[in-house]
């Protein structure tokens, strides 16, 4: 098993730096849902009304 | 356990501030108890769904028109698969990933509770919105779940609603995924190392990545749809300049990847079973993660397998049909590897594995007439016949749904406390067994001998093995009361079970109390634990 190549959360990790961490992953996924969700509806509507 | 998890979790027990009463439920924050709503819905959707496939079996059993007019009997067809895909299956998964993600991967909790109380709460509201359309003029969408263009832009009054309710489902879709990629990047415990990680957390992130990326697809479809039928735009309509062949094409790029995020998180508990009941270690357990991630990666590039008969180029043709047979390549990499968890494995036969076996057995022959399928000369034959019905129906119920209650049979008893009654859910499994082999294998001669999906009625030939087949309908539908009644029997009592429900069964969750604490993991398991569980 390649354990070392693979990220595994610090044992040393604070509960301030892990709720930052789930913010941050959360933000960022939600922009990419929220642009995949919007930028379809819009690029299909912009698209297809040429 | 470790004594200071042992210490947390009694004390978290004592005071875990929860709301008693509907509070509890409506406010719920608590993975276990959002995990639990996400079940119960799901399995009251497979009833009404099986209700409406119950209905559509009842119209087939003989030729001819016997209780219902075709646009309702269409419409049946239509909300039968609505309702079984986006209210039965996903929900039943995002169920079992709220109950056993943060119990697998020694979290406390999910990683955001409020979104996932959100997510549950949005689909009572889209599935009464559509159901309810039974009963609005022109009756409910009956253009198939499918929704293609010009067909379904003939809908009546049903036809927002089922736009905004596909909006609905897409978005609770959507933020629980999230929410399942957030935990398993951020709340694993020190030492749960993405490699040590139980293939059911592994096949759910795939499937999240997966839902991420092709719900939007589904929303922009739905949404041109509705353009089209409100706005005067003509996005699928020949006449004003529009296409309706690409309606399909952007359907098919949601819906093929779809299949395997309702099929996925079946590979990861099977993954859990066999092991536990052959009491060996998985078989290449990193050949099944990268052969997840290998199906998940050509879903996006097989879509137009579905719509061969359209008329395309033939290299298209050819490459579509190439990359479809492709994924057999991984799919037998999986089969090949559960069979070798087995080989001179000391194998017993509980209702887990014995739905996890006929998962093996039925799944496959799902995949074979889905090779049948992709092969382009052929399928110009199957197209649009009941051999599509019996494929599919192979692949999702055996599949997706007796994986669903392999997972059940397996968890329920470390969610209760309790073990169910082993012989009335040995029951269910060979009834489940039988009548859906009855229900479903002769759906595939009545595609071959030409009989079309979707009609109400068939000509004289085809009625043996409609008969056959609804007897199997029925006795199916029947079968499934047994499952309701044992877990609410096991709810309500039954032998206590220790941490360990199954003699070889390894994984976090194991490491908990029977029913585990509130708040599964307050204080992270040990790396000894961690490794004690990550047995493979």
């Amino acid at each position: 098993m390649r354990e070392e190549t693979l990220s595994a959360p610090s044992a040393a990790r604070t509960q301030a730096e892990r709720r930052r961490s789930v913010r941050r992953t959360a933000i960022v996924f939600a922009l990419i849902a929220a642009g995949f969700y919007f930028g379809f509806i819009v690029m299909m509507l912009v698209r297809g009304s040429k | 356990m470790a004594e200071p998890l042992a210490h947390a979790a009694t004390h978290d027990d004592d005071h875990d501030h929860k709301p008693h009463g509907w509070r509890r439920w409506v406010y719920a924050t608590n993975h276990k108890d959002i995990g639990t709503m996400y079940l119960i819905f799901a399995c009251t959707m497979f009833f009404i769904g099986g209700g409406a496939a119950m209905l559509i079996r009842l119209e087939l059993f003989q030729p001819g028109l016997q209780f219902f007019d075709p646009q309702f009997f269409n419409s049946l067809t239509t909300m039968h698969a609505l309702i079984m895909i986006f209210g039965a299956i996903m929900p039943a998964w995002t169920g079992l990933a709220n109950w056993m993600i943060p119990m697998q991967v020694g979290a406390p909790d999910m990683a955001l509770p409020r979104l996932n109380n959100f997510s549950f709460w949005i689909l009572p509201f889209a599935f009464t919105l559509l159901i309810s359309s039974f009963f609005v003029p022109g009756g409910a969408p009956a253009g198939g779940w499918t929704m293609y263009p010009p067909l379904i832009l003939q809908t009546g009054a049903s036809f927002p609603m089922l736009i905004f309710a596909i909006h609905l489902m897409g978005a609770s879709s959507i933020l629980g995924a999230i929410n399942v990629v957030v935990t398993i990047m951020n709340m694993r415990a020190p030492g749960m190392t993405l490699l040590r990680m139980p293939l059911f957390v592994w096949t759910w992130l795939i499937t999240a990545y997966l839902l991420i990326a092709v719900m939007p697809v589904l929303a922009g479809a739905v949404t041109m749809l509705l353009t089209d039928h409100f706005f005067g735009t003509t996005f699928f309509t020949a006449a004003g300049g529009g296409d309706p062949v690409m309606f399909q094409h952007i359907f098919w790029f949601f819906g093929h990847p779809e299949v395997y995020i309702l099929i996925l998180p079946a590979f990861g508990i099977v993954s859990e079973i066999i092991p536990t009941f052959s009491r060996k270690p998985l078989f290449g357990y990193e050949a099944m993660v990268y052969a997840v991630a290998s199906i998940a990666f050509l879903s996006f590039i097989v879509w137009a397998h579905h719509m061969f008969t359209v008329g395309m180029p033939l290299a298209a043709q050819l490459f579509f049909m190439l990359s479809t047979m492709l994924i057999a390549v991984p799919t037998g990499v999986k089969v090949f590897n559960w069979t070798a968890t087995m080989w001179k494995g000391s194998l017993s036969f509980e209702p887990p594995m014995l739905f996890a076996l006929a998962f093996l057995f039925l799944f496959t022959i799902g995949g074979f007439s889905g090779l049948m399928l992709a092969m382009v000369p052929a399928d110009y034959q199957y197209q649009d016949t009941y051999f599509v019905v019996a494929h599919f129906h192979y692949v999702l119920v055996p599949g997706a749904i007796f994986g669903i209650m392999a997972g059940v049979y397996y968890w329920l008893p470390k969610w209760t406390g309790n073990m169910y009654d082993l012989k009335l859910a040995t029951w269910h499994f060979w009834l489940s067994t039988i009548f859906v082999n009855v229900l479903f294998f002769p759906q595939h001669f009545l595609g071959l001998a030409g009989m079309p999906r979707r009609i109400p009625d068939y000509a004289v030939q085809f009625t043996d093995w409609n008969m056959v087949s609804s007897i199997g309908g029925f006795g199916f539908g029947l079968s499934q009361l047994l499952f309701p009644y044992i877990i609410w029997k096991c709810v309500r009592g039954g032998e206590r079970i220790g941490n360990k429900a199954w003699e070889g069964a390894h994984g976090l969750e194991w490491e908990l109390t029977s029913p585990p604490p509130y708040h599964s993991w307050t204080t992270a398991p040990s790396d000894a634990v961690i490794a004690r569980g990550a047995a493979h």
